[in-house]
């Protein structure tokens, strides 16, 4: 015949898996929050590092700056808001096609950042809109020059933010890029 | 039931299997939580490489601009950005790589809470003819 257990033991028994259960939770509580939290750290670093990366791409192979340009209907121009390029075409073999050129944008709606691409006939690149990222807050371009027809470089500023949580997590990058085919 | 008996009159002890499996359980435990803990300075660390790539790649971008003959002085560089690394310090270490070129070495150097030093190099050549316009 088993006794069973006293009132003591149980209560204490209780206060032990309590105790536990609380630990766990916390635990459990802290460990998601710094999961969202590294989560939107590396999202925002992702989105700003995105973006410059395709100002880069863009912005170092171009020829010149353009005030502004039709892409497919809708124009774009360079300022402190957005950037328009026009690149040389260059053809799957990586040579260029003479006298023919790429145009790309670069701008920002709401939190987005987008790519405008339109390209010529035989060029390697791709027309179309890409977005480069969400929860960019600024994007901002400054030229070397104040008529941007003449700039020979831009520096591009992005800064990505998002707040997980009442926790804000801020990736701000900045780059001088020179224009290498004027 | 005679189990039982033995059991409730004279507790007989835990069995070794019994204390190794709660080992087991235990020691899973804290491995688990290791490695969690261990992602937060892993992610930080990432983090400031990437912004100190991106801080030297700069600088190496601005000296190739300039070109050979306005290449700068070996000592600190400053960035906007080295702002955003713990105790990040630029430097540029300029020596002749031959008559014509010159080599050219960024190190972004920070420091990571409760971690040791850490440092990126990258390093161009910028050559008398040719260059930016």
């Amino acid at each position: 015949m088993t006794r069973g257990m006293t009132l003591v033991e149980v209560l204490v028994a209780m206060a032990i898996s309590a105790l536990l259960l609380a630990a766990l939770t916390n635990l459990f509580g802290t460990f998601n929050a710094l999961y969202n939290y590294q989560n939107a750290s590396r999202h925002t670093a992702d989105a700003s590092g995105a973006v410059l990366h395709a100002v880069e791409e863009a912005a170092t192979p171009a020829d010149r700056i353009l005030s502004t340009h039709d892409f497919s209907g809708t124009s774009y121009g360079s300022n402190a808001g957005s950037l328009v390029l026009e690149i040389p075409s260059i053809n799957a073999s990586g040579v260029l096609v003479s006298g023919q050129y790429d145009y790309v944008a670069f701008y920002r709606a709401g939190t987005s950042a987008y790519r405008v691409t339109n390209v010529s006939i035989g060029s390697a690149r791709r027309s179309g809109t890409t977005r480069l990222g969400d929860t960019v807050v600024s994007l901002n371009f400054t030229y070397d020059n104040s008529d941007v027809t003449q700039a020979k470089a831009v520096t591009i500023d992005v800064v990505a933010s998002t707040t997980v949580r009442g926790a804000q997590t801020t990736s701000h990058l900045s780059e001088t890029l020179r224009l290498r085919n004027i | 039931m005679t189990t039982m008996l033995v059991r409730s009159s004279s507790f007989r002890g835990f069995s070794f299997i019994e204390v190794l499996v709660a080992i087991g359980i235990v020691v899973a435990a804290l491995v688990c939580a290791e490695a969690l803990v261990h992602t937060v300075p892993l992610s930080r660390t990432t983090h400031d490489e990437d912004m100190a790539l991106v801080i030297a790649r700069g600088e190496l971008e601005s000296v190739r601009g300039g070109g050979y003959s306005s290449v700068p002085a070996s000592g600190p560089f400053s960035s906007s950005l080295l702002a955003s690394l713990p105790s990040g310090i630029g430097t540029l270490t300029v020596s002749d790589f031959n008559a014509g070129t010159k080599q050219v070495t960024a190190t972004v150097s920070w420091k990571e809470p409760a971690l040791s030093a850490r440092s990126i190099i990258m390093s161009t050549l910028v050559t008398k003819t040719g260059g930016l316009p």
